[in-house]
């Protein structure tokens, strides 16, 4: 087909203005109202539309590194029916006038009607960015003054348009994807930590930005590359796509393909056709990196539509751009709550691993004999679940708690040593020669440490001291297959460690205990026999001493000096026959046994007797400059008439001299020590009423307690240990009686009340 | 000049047959018997004018004889309790400038050995006589202390 080439394209503008306004409302208004993704193509639609084609081409200068840049398709319209044979490839026509920027129209195109839509002219254009563009005309005809009038008035407007159109394309792509991303950020936050951050989730969010991103850009597939810290170096996997499918993707490699190389280079790149894959023939490709701070952490590539425009602009590639920071933040974000929910679930695992821990070592330590290896194994256990890529432990004990059997021989004593108490998961864990060297330097050091690639071997090492209050027991030693140590492992460990330090303390206190105890309870033991045999020793002769001193005052005829000196002594070894029982019944208490009364029934008469004999005793025994009378008021006690009493004569005696000991003690000078009885349902009561010291009427039941003395008593005589009333407790006990203390004021009254038999 | 002895007793029954031993082995002797630590306290101001050659002091010790008008005791008693109050008595003795090199005797049932710990950080003028029947070894030492016996009887008796 001959063209017609320089024709000027002001010269055939007059007559058509009208047309023009109205074309040009036209125009605006399909900017206005088009759809962003097809906006440039319903653009052109109108052009053509006004210039009578059936199609339209709009091109631009392509994205490449070729030099001149060669047109490619911008934008595209054609009328039903009509399709372009070749559209990535631009006629000649276009070509030229592309090349010489100037209109060429298709001679003779006038002779082709009835044949298909052909190229009938091809105008030139420049963007607003100084690009060169073009705009090919398809029809059947040749243009009309009219129509050639109308598309220049147009395509006056069309570079500002076009950049409208686009601007507006890429506002709704950043906002359509800003908004799914945003979304997912809500979904997140409203179902807590853990609740959205899965891996599938992150795939659903970022698979919509991939699709949103294909529809706007008309990409065949758009796909996102990402790479977790810690990952293989230069591998990205495919975490979403355009495509649906659940297999998974291959990943992207540096330096391989368009993808690698924009990873490696860490900027956008743009292939055209045919030139995307190493020779092949696969369709338009463009890539950006998703770059956080300095560091690539993936990239979003697109390939294009078989269709038009058949490859990716400056535009498209701008627009991808844009999307790139909110996929790199939102990627940052899902990266950080999934180490909170990570750290979180780690640190509840970490609290009931810690529970049941506490739990088994309180059955253990209830145990006669604690099972070490299986607290051992629980910490170990508790390690591994909880730290991260925590593969095994060891546990090592210090040699000063190492059984003997266990100690290495010619160790020095100034030298800590180790030596293995327990492994998990048994064989196959660290270098055996690497965890013991680095528990020992842990040891030695006191505090916890970690170390990477230990000895040249992958993994690390991470150790902390089990320890209490400065004892230390032994270390614990993690280990793990990555080339870093985890950022929580070593806190892990000490938490671990200090559990494990605090059972083994506990466990060490309580076996101390244990032996003190059972030494205070052989000393005890040996005290109470003791006693027993003081008891044995002093209790005979002073029986025999009463007994004489009873006879010789019975039958023989003595001075009044001799009498009350051989009175006075027969009441001294009543009073030390009286310790002596006080030490035996204190023996027998101490060694958790009860008193064995011996039972006889006794009289009115027989209480008198002994009770007057308790009284001349405890006279005898007072200090006569302080006045202190004991009176035993006889009608008082023949209440009990001819009732008898059932109880041990000894016990009796034994609680009556306590009681006016302890009157003769407290009371003040020149008062009188009453010795009297009652009756009542509970039965019959010796009541000893005295005047002295106050006892507080709330303390009145501590007083029978041992060891216990009332506060005014300690601090005002001193004296007494605080046992006579707790062992007339039990002896009144021991008879099935009983003893109350009924203080008011400053007179006390005690009670020793008998059941009548 | 009359040896001036201080007996520190509060057991009536042992303190009147003290006193009778100590008359015995020193007639010409003052001795003056105190029943608690109370009245110890009240007569070390005298003492500083009126100075005793020994003093024989027991170590279990009441503060005071129970009474309605009786004053509660200093702190150092209430917590320092009745079991050592002799060595507390020896303590005022020998913290006084007047009388700190007044010889005194600890005359107590107590053994020797319970009474180490305590007597350890007492005076070097201290010693101590277990409670016996044999009263003649506690009147020796009191002659080491006072020289011998000269003058008639003449006791004192304080309570």
């Amino acid at each position: 087909m001959d063209r017609l080439v320089g024709a000027t394209v002001r010269g055939a503008r007059e007559g058509c203005c009208d047309d023009s306004a109205v074309w040009l409302r036209r125009l605006t208004h399909e900017v206005a109202r088009s759809e962003p993704s097809g906006g440039l193509d319903s653009l052109i639609g109108v052009l053509a539309r006004a210039a009578g084609s059936c199609g339209a081409i709009l091109w631009e200068a392509s994205e490449t590194e070729l030099d001149p840049a060669g047109p490619a398709i911008a934008g595209a319209w054609f009328a039903d029916g009509v399709t372009i044979v070749d559209p990535a490839c631009p006629d000649p026509i276009t070509m030229e006038a592309f090349t010489d920027h100037t209109l060429v129209m298709a001679a003779g195109a006038r002779d082709r009607r009835g044949s298909p839509p052909a190229v009938i002219a091809a105008l030139p254009l420049e963007y607003l960015d100084g690009r060169r563009g073009a705009l090919t005309l398809l029809g059947d005809d040749e243009l009309t003054g009219n129509s050639f009038d109308l598309t220049v008035d147009l395509l006056d407007v069309l570079p500002a348009l076009c950049v409208l159109v686009r601007e507006r394309r890429c506002l709704a792509l950043v906002r359509r994807c800003s908004d799914i991303l945003q979304d997912a950020e809500v979904e997140s936050a409203r179902q807590g930590p853990g609740g959205g951050d899965s891996g599938d989730h992150l795939g659903d969010h970022l698979g919509r930005v991939c699709t949103v991103i294909g529809d706007t850009l008309r990409c065949g597939k758009v796909s996102i590359f990402l790479r977790e810290p810690g990952a293989p170096d230069g591998v990205f996997p495919l975490v979403a796509s355009s495509v649906g499918g659940t297999a998974p993707g291959v990943p992207a490699r540096s330096g391989i393909g368009l993808v690698g190389r924009v990873i490696e280079c860490g900027r956008p790149l743009v292939a055209p056709a045919g030139l995307a894959g190493e020779g092949s023939c696969r369709g338009a490709e463009m890539a950006v990196p998703l770059l956080d701070g300095d560091q690539v952490s993936g990239a979003i590539a697109c390939r294009g539509l078989p269709g038009p425009p058949f490859h990716f602009t400056r535009s498209d590639l701008s627009a991808l751009g844009l999307i790139a920071p909110h996929v790199t933040r939102y990627w940052r974000n899902w990266l950080h709550r999934r180490a909170i929910s990570v750290e979180n679930r780690s640190w509840l695992l970490l609290a009931a691993g810690i529970t049941a821990f506490n739990k088994l070592a309180s059955e253990q330590l209830a145990r006669t004999d604690p099972d070490d290896q299986r607290i051992y194994r629980a910490a170990m256990q508790i390690v591994r679940d909880v730290g991260p890529d925590c593969v095994g432990c060891d546990v090592y004990r210090s040699d000063a708690h190492r059984p003997d059997r266990h100690r290495a021989r010619g160790a020095s004593s100034a030298e800590q040593r180790l030596w293995p108490a327990e492994s998990f998961p048994g064989a196959g864990g660290a270098e055996p020669e690497a965890s013991m060297e680095f528990a020992l330097s842990v040891l030695r050091s006191g505090r916890p440490g970690a170390m990477a690639s230990p000895a040249g071997a992958a993994g690390w090492l991470a150790g902390t001291p089990i320890q209490v209050s400065g004892q230390v027991y032994g270390v614990l030693v993690a280990f793990g297959r990555c080339s870093t140590v985890p950022s929580n492992a070593l806190q892990v460990g000490e938490i671990v460690g200090d559990q494990l330090g605090l059972y083994l303390h506990l466990r060490q206190t309580l076996q101390r205990l244990q032996e003190t105890r059972g030494k205070l309870q052989a000393t005890l033991r040996s005290q109470a026999e003791a006693l027993e045999d003081l008891e044995h020793q002093l209790g005979g002769p002073l029986l025999v001493a009463t007994e004489r001193v009873d006879l010789t005052l019975q039958h023989g005829r003595f001075d009044g000096r001799t009498d009350a000196q051989l009175r006075a002594v027969r009441g001294l070894c009543r009073k030390a026959a009286r310790v002596a029982m006080s030490a035996a019944v204190f023996a027998a208490l101490s060694k958790g046994a009860a008193p064995r009364p011996r039972f006889e029934l006794l009289s009115v008469d027989d209480l008198l007797r002994l009770l007057i004999s308790g009284a001349d005793d405890a006279q005898l025994l007072s200090n006569p400059r302080r006045r202190i009378r004991f009176e035993v008021e006889r009608e008082g006690i023949r209440i009990l008439n001819r009732r008898l009493i059932q109880a041990d004569r000894s016990f009796v005696e034994q609680c009556v001299g306590n009681l006016l000991d302890n009157a003769a003690k407290y009371s003040y000078e020149d008062t009188a020590v009453r010795i009297h009885g009652s009756v009542d349902d509970e039965g019959f009561a010796v009541r000893v009423t005295s005047t002295g010291l106050p006892v507080d009427p709330a303390d009145a039941k501590l007083c029978l307690r041992r060891n216990w003395r009332g506060s005014v008593a300690r601090t005002t005589t001193g004296e007494g240990s605080g046992l006579g009333l707790w062992i007339v407790d039990h002896l009144m006990r021991s008879m099935k009686g009983a003893v109350r203390v009924q203080p008011v004021q400053d007179t006390t009254t005690v009670l020793l009340t008998f059941p009548i038999a | 000049m009359k040896p001036f002895i201080v007996v520190v007793e509060d057991d009536h029954l042992q303190e009147a047959l003290l006193e009778d031993q100590l008359q015995r082995a020193f007639p010409a002797a003052r001795i003056e018997t105190l029943v608690t630590e109370q009245e110890f306290r009240e007569r070390l101001a005298d003492f500083r004018t009126d100075r005793p050659d020994v003093i024989i002091m027991d170590v279990m010790l009441r503060w005071a004889f129970p009474s309605p008008t009786a004053t509660a005791p200093p702190a150092d008693v209430a917590s320092g309790g009745y079991q050592r109050a002799g060595f507390r008595c020896a303590e005022l003795l020998f913290q006084d400038p007047a009388l700190h090199d007044v010889p005194v005797i600890y005359y107590t049932i107590l053994e020797g050995g319970d009474l180490e710990p305590d007597t350890r950080r007492l005076s070097s003028r201290t010693t101590y006589v277990r409670k016996s029947k044999d009263h003649d070894y506690l009147a020796r030492k009191v002659r080491d202390l006072v020289g011998p016996a000269t003058s008639a009887p003449s006791a004192a008796k304080r309570g």
